[in-house]
């Protein structure tokens, strides 16, 4: 073995290689790079929210989007920027600390690398995005976070459930916008079988034309399925912000049941189910 | 018009309609009641009631109204309409002429609003013997165009034209010469247009100072408004300034025109400002009866966009400002509302 070739190898097994002299200089430039890489994230997350408050709605969730990228990227360059601080980072060193890192982790704390790891897959494969409406297991919600570990999602009840990346490995991921500003909703209806049809859906229809929350641009449709006990009819329309989804259900069967009770259109009752 | 009418007198069986569309900010009814207004014949129906302030938005009346009406066609004799007849067929014409100046009067959106839509639609498709001069706002156009598909029935289109710079000048001068207005040279106009100033043309700097002036002035005013008679009458209003000269006199000066500042909109202005250009305006309680949401909601925000300048309400009748039309345009098409 030539005499350069046990230098490395002597090296590798050698600590004070990989690590560089921790001075308290260093020490302090490494606290200042932790609040300025905290700092950076914590603004970064308000002018985020704040800008994609202010612009109009069309521009809304495309600046909200942008938000785990520039937190990727401000961790990224946080940590290089220490690891730079307190490592050598030369190829062989690298691959030493990766190994090491990843056994630990593997070992330790399984569950949060795996998370981690879905979170950038995540990134790329975008299952999901801030501001899309997802249901993930029985949660279902306006993703409001998009964090290194997991997602927070908002739920109707305004309840804030954190879910881990890692569900992207296991989980269906149901996303009802997809990054689009509109969601379809579904208000359901069930009459008695014995309902005037072509008023009833008209009726439907108009009340998904005339609302002010409908996205006009896109179609507007009424569905029937036949139960034992009723008549199902689905009346399938976009508002024009998915934000809107419950208040526009709400819009959509409050106006056609006054529309519906004034035409006397008749609901099913436990009497005609027995009947039929 | 002419054109419309010989094409339907030569062919009964094609289209008997012209629907002029405006903003809805304009005031379309001077352009087509001053174009008939002498017009007569014996072959005229008048819907009137369309043009009644009481019925505006009046679905249940307006439909009422229109299939008694269209049932026993009320004649209301209008003069040269006859003439107008007889220059574009060389002979009397029996056909009737129907006139509806604003579409959008007829509908409120809500569930059974739209009724006098249907039977206009239908009279229109199956009597031909009838020719149909529509005014409708672009925006309610746009509506029932995705609603009812009404451009098949109505597919016979003319935009309101806007006016251009020298129109603009023309339109305003007598205005501007009826109040002494004083055009100062040593204001900020010649600074309206500097990339325009740079290529002057020879005619341009012949002119004198206050015709630069005039001319910076008018461009501006016609930019701003996009040529839209009533944004450009508001705008030229609000550049008045004046000063009391004495107690009978003022002595007027004009400034740089610009748009109002906008104020800060919540979801509820916006859609409470949609409605009321989607129907060119109209009262509280139709405005609840459209937007179904909380009364007292729409009675803040409605005191709020007053307090602000940004509708305005005349007998009860709310309206958008002229003025903010074009930010709300922009605005509320940013805001995935349908416009046009």
């Amino acid at each position: 073995m030539s005499p350069i070739l046990l230098a490395q190898a002597e090296n590798k097994l050698d600590p004070n290689f990989i690590i560089n002299n921790v001075t308290l200089v260093k020490i302090i430039q490494g606290l200042i790079i932790i609040v300025i890489g905290y700092l950076a994230l914590f603004l970064s997350e308000k002018v985020n929210y704040w800008l994609s408050e202010k612009v109009p709605n069309r521009f809304r969730l495309i600046i909200k989007q942008s938000l785990p990228l520039i937190r990727a990227i401000i961790i990224g360059i946080t940590i290089v920027s220490l690891l730079r601080l307190f490592l050598r980072l030369s190829a062989n060193n690298l691959l030493a600390l990766t190994g090491t890192i990843s056994v630990a982790l593997g070992f330790a704390f399984k569950d949060y690398a795996s998370s981690l790891i879905a979170g950038i897959v995540a990134l790329f494969e975008v299952p999901y995005r801030v501001g899309d409406r997802v249901q993930i297991g029985e949660h279902y919600g306006e993703v409001i976070s998009f964090g290194l570990r997991g997602i927070q999602l908002r739920t109707p009840s305004d309840n804030v459930v954190t879910i881990p990346h890692n569900k992207i490995w296991t989980e269906a991921i149901s996303n009802a916008n997809d990054g689009a500003l509109e969601a379809q909703v579904i208000a359901d209806f069930y009459f008695a079988h014995n309902i005037d049809l072509d008023l009833v859906m008209k009726i439907l229809y108009q009340a998904a034309y005339t609302s002010q929350y409908t996205q006009l641009k896109l179609p507007i449709v009424v569905t029937m399925e036949e139960t034992p006990w009723a008549t199902h009819l689905m009346l399938k329309a976009y508002p024009m912000d998915a934000r809107d989804e419950n208040i526009y259900r709400t819009d959509l069967l409050k106006r056609s049941k006054q529309a519906l009770v004034h035409c006397g259109i008749s609901y099913p009752t436990s009497w005609s189910y027995k009947k039929s | 018009m002419k054109q419309a009418l010989s094409q339907w007198q030569n062919h009964p069986e094609g289209n008997n309609n012209l629907v002029i569309l405006f903003s809805p900010v304009a005031q379309p009814n001077n352009v087509i009641q001053e174009s008939l207004s002498n017009l007569e014949s014996d072959n005229l129906l008048h819907i009137q009631s369309l043009s009644s302030q009481a019925s505006i938005h009046d679905y249940r009346q307006i439909t009422k109204q229109l299939t008694s009406k269209l049932d026993t066609p009320e004649i209301a004799p209008l003069t040269e309409l006859n003439s107008l007849l007889q220059e574009v067929t060389g002979t009397e014409d029996k056909h009737k002429i129907s006139i509806i100046p604003r579409l959008e009067w007829c509908l409120l959106r809500c569930i059974g609003g739209l009724a006098a839509i249907e039977v206009l639609r239908d009279a229109i498709s199956h009597d031909n013997s009838c020719f149909w001069l529509i005014g409708c706002n672009s925006w309610a156009w746009e509506y029932l165009d995705k609603v009812y598909q009404i451009s098949a029935y109505l597919n016979n289109t003319d935009p309101i034209a806007l006016l251009d710079e020298s129109q603009m000048q023309e339109w305003l001068e007598p205005l501007n010469t009826k109040i002494d207005l004083v055009w100062k040279a040593d204001n900020e106009w010649l600074s309206l247009k500097p990339e325009a100033s740079k290529k002057e043309s020879q005619a341009d700097q012949e002119l004198d100072e206050v015709a630069k002036i005039k001319k910076a002035y008018y461009s501006k005013l016609t930019d701003l408004s996009q040529g839209i008679s009533n944004i450009a009458s508001d705008l030229w209003w609000r550049s008045l300034n004046y000063e009391q000269v004495d107690d009978e006199s003022k002595k007027y000066t004009i400034t740089k025109p610009k748009l109002p500042e906008m104020p800060n909109l919540i979801a509820t202005d916006r859609y409470i400002l949609y409605s009321l250009l989607l129907h060119s305006g109209m009262t509280l309680a139709h405005l609840k009866t459209t937007l179904e949401t909380n009364e007292s909601i729409v009675k803040n925000r409605t005191q709020y966009l007053l307090q602000n300048g940004v509708i305005n309400k005349e007998q009860n009748f709310l309206s958008v400002n002229p003025a903010y039309y074009l930010q709300l345009k922009t605005l509320l098409s940013n805001n995935n509302f349908l416009t046009n």
